[in-house]
């Protein structure tokens, strides 16, 4: 199952919450897909990913906007 | 003098009417008549104009107007400030332009009341110039604007730069990339001119010979949101921060349209009084400083 979760114009501590709500759901092999637009947010959902069993890849496709890509091990 | 007195002459003047002013201040009439008449007499002279019609201010009347609109709004702060000091929820007012204030900087306010726990912000968004004005006048001690100012009452911390760009919505555009003759065919919709921003866009239009009003200015707003839906709506183009439009060119709902080597670049500040002494204050100007700088997204 993929989840695409748009944060666009979102700010602290929002994508952390929306992305802390599909992750409780997340069963293995399953992907996330989000994206953001305020730095802060990078950092906050670093740190929270940084629980293992995750495949985490970030793009920024455009100056500022960064595609999280987060895969359940 | 009675500050009671200031406050009914005040509600008069801004409602035009005494019963008003009494209905607002849970006074009688006669009461409020009593207190303007004591200003009056305390002042030694003539304040209102009454008449059949109402009451109107004097030449006088005007300028206690104007005095007691900042007096009355500088007892307002005091107390809110004092009120800050027993409670242990502190509140920290302040202005900021829209472009940063609305875009840039709630990011840093979340990570500031993550270190400091029960702090609130009041934030106006007012014009970069009544930033200035308010925080000159010592109405307020902290203000974010558009650009650089300061005086030896100000001191001014830059924080960064950013840039506008000229943006369309790609299905009126046959190419991103425009001569300045193809740009002026399109209507314009553009910040007011009680925008900073305004004179930026001017300058570089200048700078390139091209006068604004060459241009069909289809309008002209105070809000880059308001902007951004009619040139969403495929009505025009416009000249928008890159900040306000990050989503709609990741939808690409929005494009940038580069014309010749026009850039319009401008930077954003943090300005406050010198006096500031409120350690709260100081502590969030030296967090904008430092870790502030990083977080503006």
């Amino acid at each position: 199952m993929r989840y695409d979760i748009d944060c666009l114009g979102e700010m602290c501590p929002v994508p952390v919450l929306k992305l802390k709500e599909i992750m409780g759901k997340l069963k293995k092999g399953d992907s996330v897909k989000l994206v953001i637009d305020h730095s802060c947010v990078l950092s906050s959902i670093s740190d929270y990913l940084k629980h293992g069993g995750l495949k985490v890849k970030i793009d920024e496709p455009l100056n500022g906007v960064w595609e999280i890509y987060i895969e359940k091990m | 003098m009675e500050l009671a007195s200031l406050r009914a002459f005040y509600q008069t003047v801004y409602y035009k009417s005494i019963s008003i002013a009494a209905k607002e201040l849970y006074l009688s009439q006669p009461a409020i008549s009593m207190q303007i008449k004591s200003l009056e007499q305390e002042l030694n002279t003539k304040l209102l104009e009454r008449s059949n019609k109402g009451v109107k201010p004097t030449e006088a009347g005007n300028i206690v107007y104007e005095y007691a609109q900042k007096i009355l709004e500088l007892y307002e702060h005091m107390n809110k400030d004092l009120e800050s000091l027993t409670n242990t929820q502190r509140n920290i007012f302040m202005l900021s332009c829209q472009s940063f204030g609305h875009y840039s900087l709630p990011c840093s306010l979340y990570e500031f009341k993550k270190k400091f726990k029960g702090v609130d912000f009041d934030i106006e968004y007012i014009s970069t110039d009544n930033v200035i004005r308010n925080i000159e006048k010592g109405m307020c001690d902290i203000g974010f604007i558009e650009g650089e100012y300061a005086n030896e009452d100000i001191e001014c911390i830059t924080l960064g730069a950013s840039r506008m760009y000229f943006v369309a919505n790609p299905e009126i555009v046959n190419s991103n990339i425009l001569t300045k003759e193809e740009i002026s065919r399109y209507s314009l919709f553009i910040i007011d001119k009680k925008c900073y921003l305004r004179q930026i866009i001017e300058d570089v239009f200048s700078s390139h010979a091209i006068d604004v009003h060459s241009f069909n200015i289809y309008m002209e707003s105070s809000s880059f949101e308001a902007i951004k839906s009619s040139v969403l709506a495929g009505e025009g183009i416009s000249v928008v921060p890159y900040l306000s439009i990050k989503k709609e060119l990741y939808n690409k709902s929005l494009i940038i349209l580069e014309v010749e080597d026009m850039v319009f670049k401008y930077h954003y500040s943090l300005i406050h009084s010198k006096k500031i002494t409120d350690p709260l204050k100081l502590n969030f100007i030296n967090f904008i400083k430092g870790y502030g700088k990083k977080s503006f997204c």
